[in-house]
C-alpha cells in the first residue's frame, strides 16, 4: 500500500494535529520544501565488521514482564519460564528501579535464574537521547544474557529521508554492537520492504542468527502480512536451512497461525490478565464470551478451571484469580498445536 | 518503537493525529515566543495563537488550540481530552462532559467484546458499549454525548417485557478508549479514574454516576435522603474518596443483603445536601423533581421560622 507522505498531504492542504498542525511548530519542518531548513546530514553507511554471534535459543514464546509491576514477576509464584524480556524503558523512566538493577544486575534485583533479554523497544522520545555509549554503560550494569540491538522509529508516512537516516542509524548501532561480549538480537524494522530487507541482509552480513521484529503496530494496523512473508523468505535464503536462524514476532499480542516455526513475546499475557481477558488457542476472550465460558482447561494453571469458575474466584480473591489467569495466558500463547480446529 | 503509520502512532499515543482543512501551503510562520512556563515545561505561543509545548528543549507537543488558566493550561486533544499543563506536571484529563459519559457507563454501563467463530474457521470480534436505563432523557443524554465526544450515534433498543431502553455503540476505538481508562472493570465492577479527573471532572463523574445508581427520596417524614448504590465496593469507596477531595463528607459503606447478593451503599450527610445539589446534582428527572420539592420545603421551613 503506498501512502501520501504528510508533508506533501500538508502542502496540499491536510495537515494532522500534532505532527504538521499547527504549522508553525511542525515536526516535520526539516524535511518540507517550503520554509524547511535545518535538515541533518545525510547518515553515512560505513563499512560493518563481522562476528560469530551466538544463538540466543528463543523459546516458543518469552514472557515480556512489567519492572515496576511485580505481579509480573510469575516465577515468583512457583510458574516455571526459561527466558524473560525486560524492557530498557521501564527501567529508563524509573529512576529508582534502574538504580537498585544497575547496582545489582538484572539476575539479582529480579532474583530470577533465567534467561533475561533486554528489549531495546521504546518511545521515540528516547530513542533519540540514547547514544550507543549510554546503551554499552546500561548493558554493562544490568548484565543482561542477550540484547536487541538499539531500537529506531520508521514511519510508513513520513518523508522517506527519516526512515532511512533511522534505518542506517540501525544498522550502524548494529555493527557498534558486535563489539559487546552479549549474545545479540538483530532487528527488523524499515518503513517498507526495502528499507527491512536491506537491514536485514546487513545484519546477515555481520553475523547476526538471531532477529525479532517489533511489529505491534503493522499487526494493529492490519499490515504485517504485507511485510512478514517476505521477511521469512529472505531470512530462509539467507541461510542454509531453518535451523540457522531464529525470529521472534515482539509486541504482537496473538498467535498467528499461519506462520510457522516463529517464536513470540509480549506483555499481552499479563496486560490481558488484568482486564479479566482469557486466551484460548492464542486469540484473548473476555471471561464472559460465551464461546469459551465453559471450556475447561488442563494446562498447569487452570488445572480443570474453567473461565467461569476464574469468574467466581475473581470475586472472591481478585488478585490469586488474576494470577492463574496471567500464568493460564503465558501457557496458552506458548502453546505448539491448537486446541481445536 | 515507531512503525506503521506516523498518523495513527499520534492517536494512540498522543490523543492527535485528527485531520485538519488547512489550505494549500504557502510558507509557514516561525516566529514565536514564552506564553507561560510550569516547573520544566515551557509553553512557546505564535502570533496566530499556536502553542508548542516544551521540556527541557524537547518537543512535548503542538496544540492549535489552548485555554490558559492562572494556575494551568489546557490543550484540546481529540475524543473529549485536553492535556493539563500546571506546576505538577502534564496528565490527560476528560473534558466534563467525557467525566460523565464515565460516570453513566459505570454505574449502568458495559464495555465489553465477544468472539464469533466464523464458518470459515476464523472469528469476528464484536466490540460494544452500552448504557442501560428506563429513562428517555437519560438515553438522550448518552446519545448527545457519545455523538459530541466520538462523532457516533448509539443504537437503540427497547425491551418490550420491562420497557429497558439500551444505547448500543459498536467501535473498537469507543471499547479501547474506555478500557484505557479502567472504567469498567467487568460485570457490576467499575473504578473511577481518579488520576485523570480534575475537580470539574470530579463533579461531572459523580453527576453520571448518581443518574445512573443514584438514589434521591423523600422519607415519609419530608427528609431528603440521597445515596450511592452499587455491588462493587471497591468502586464505591473510590465514589467517597472522590467525594471527600471535593470536602464531602460521605458516610462509611453499608451494605444490604438482597435476593440478588450483597448491594453496597453510602449516603451524604444532610447538612452538605444543599452544597451536593448545587455542586453535583443529577441529570435523572426524578432526581431533580426530588431535589426541587426538598428545595421547597426547605423554603418554606425557611419562611415559617
Amino acid at each position: 500500500m503506498i501512502e501520501t507522505c504528510l508533508v506533501d498531504k500538508c502542502i496540499r492542504g491536510t495537515s494532522y494535529t500534532g505532527i504538521t498542525h499547527p504549522r508553525s511548530f511542525c515536526r516535520l519542518r526539516q524535511y518540507c520544501p517550503i520554509g524547511g531548513r535545518d535538515r541533518p546530514p545525510p547518515e553515512q553507511v560505513l563499512p560493518s565488521g563481522r562476528k560469530q554471534v551466538a544463538k540466543v535459543r528463543f523459546p516458543r514464546f518469552v514472557p515480556e514482564i512489567d519492572v515496576a509491576d511485580q505481579r509480573s514477576w510469575i516465577w515468583r509464584d512457583g510458574f516455571q519460564t526459561s527466558a524473560v524480556f525486560v524492557p530498557l524503558w521501564q527501567l529508563l523512566t524509573n529512576e529508582k528501579i534502574l538504580a537498585q538493577a544497575s547496582s545489582k544486575g538484572l539476575h539479582d534485583y529480579l532474583d530470577f535464574d533465567g534467561g533475561i533479554l533486554l528489549s531495546t523497544v521504546m518511545p521515540d522520545e528516547l530513542i533519540d537521547r540514547l547514544e550507543t555509549k549510554d546503551y554499552f554503560k546500561l548493558i554493562n550494569d544490568l548484565k543482561p544474557d542477550a540484547t536487541m540491538v538499539p531500537d529506531n522509529y520508521t514511519y510508513t508516512d513520513v518523508p522517506l529521508y527519516q526512515s532511512w537516516s533511522q534505518t542506517i542509524r540501525l544498522v550502524s548501532s548494529a555493527n557498534d554492537f558486535l563489539k559487546l561480549d552479549t549474545p545479540l538480537i538483530g532487528l527488523v524494522k524499515g518503513a517498507n520492504l526495502r528499507q527491512m530487507d536491506w537491514v536485514l541482509k546487513k545484519q546477515v552480513e555481520m553475523g547476526y542468527v538471531s532477529f525479532a521484529m517489533p511489529a505491534r503496530e503493522l499487526f494493529e494496523e492490519e499490515r504485517l502480512d504485507e511485510f512478514l512473508p517476505y521477511i521469512l523468505s529472505t531470512l530462509r535464503k539467507s541461510f542454509r536451512g531453518e535451523k540457522d536462524f531464529e525470529f521472534l514476532l515482539y509486541g504482537v499480542g496473538q498467535r498467528l497461525y499461519s506462520y510457522k516455526d516463529i517464536s513470540y513475546s509480549n506483555l499481552s499475557w499479563f496486560l490481558r490478565a488484568k482486564h479479566g481477558e482469557y486466551y484460548w488457542d492464542g486469540l484473548f476472550y473476555d471471561l464472559r464470551d460465551p464461546s469459551i465460558r465453559f471450556e475447561e482447561c488442563y494446562c498447569e494453571a487452570c488445572r480443570g478451571m474453567m473461565p467461569q469458575d476464574i469468574i467466581d474466584l475473581w470475586f472472591k480473591d481478585k488478585e490469586h484469580a488474576m494470577r492463574i489467569l496471567a500464568f493460564h495466558n503465558l501457557l496458552d500463547l506458548s502453546r505448539l498445536k491448537r486446541r481445536r480446529k | 518503537m515507531g512503525g506503521g503509520s506516523a498518523v495513527k502512532q499520534y492517536q494512540r499515543r498522543f490523543l492527535q493525529g485528527e485531520p485538519e482543512e488547512t489550505g494549500r501551503k504557502e510558507e509557514c510562520e516561525e516566529a514565536y515566543w514564552t506564553a507561560k512556563t510550569f516547573g520544566e515545561y515551557e509553553v512557546r505561543e505564535t502570533e496566530g495563537g499556536e502553542y508548542e509545548l516544551v521540556k527541557g528543549g524537547i518537543n512535548v507537543g503542538v496544540f492549535s488550540e489552548a485555554c490558559v488558566e492562572e494556575k494551568r493550561i489546557l490543550f484540546s486533544l481529540s475524543h473529549g481530552m485536553l492535556l493539563e499543563v500546571s506546576e505538577e506536571g502534564v496528565r490527560e484529563i476528560p473534558t466534563p462532559e467525557k467525566a460523565v459519559f464515565f460516570g453513566m457507563i459505570a454505574s449502568d454501563g458495559s464495555n465489553a467484546f465477544y468472539r464469533h467463530r466464523t464458518h470459515e474457521g476464523g472469528y469476528r470480534s464484536d466490540y460494544s458499549t452500552r448504557f442501560f436505563s428506563e429513562n428517555v432523557e437519560l438515553i438522550d443524554l448518552f446519545d448527545e454525548l457519545s455523538e459530541k465526544i466520538y462523532g457516533l450515534t448509539p443504537h437503540q433498543y427497547v425491551r418490550e417485557r420491562n420497557g429497558l431502553i439500551t444505547a448500543a455503540i459498536y467501535s473498537k476505538g469507543v471499547f479501547y478508549d474506555l478500557s484505557d481508562f479502567d472504567i469498567k472493570t467487568g460485570a457490576y465492577e467499575f473504578s473511577v479514574p481518579r488520576e485523570h479527573l480534575d475537580e470539574e471532572g470530579k463533579r461531572a463523574f459523580l453527576k453520571g454516576f448518581f443518574s445512573g445508581d443514584g438514589s434521591a427520596s423523600m422519607t415519609y417524614k419530608g427528609e431528603l435522603l440521597i445515596r450511592f448504590y452499587s455491588k462493587c465496593r471497591e468502586g464505591l469507596e473510590e465514589l467517597r474518596q472522590i467525594l471527600m477531595d471535593l470536602d464531602f463528607h460521605p458516610y462509611e459503606i453499608g451494605e444490604d443483603r438482597k435476593l440478588e447478593g450483597v448491594v453496597y451503599r453510602f449516603s451524604i450527610p444532610s447538612r452538605e445536601y444543599e452544597r451536593f445539589i448545587d455542586e453535583i446534582g443529577s441529570f435523572k428527572p426524578e432526581h431533580i423533581s426530588v431535589f426541587e420539592e426538598y428545595r421547597r420545603l426547605r423554603s418554606e421551613k425557611r419562611e415559617r421560622s
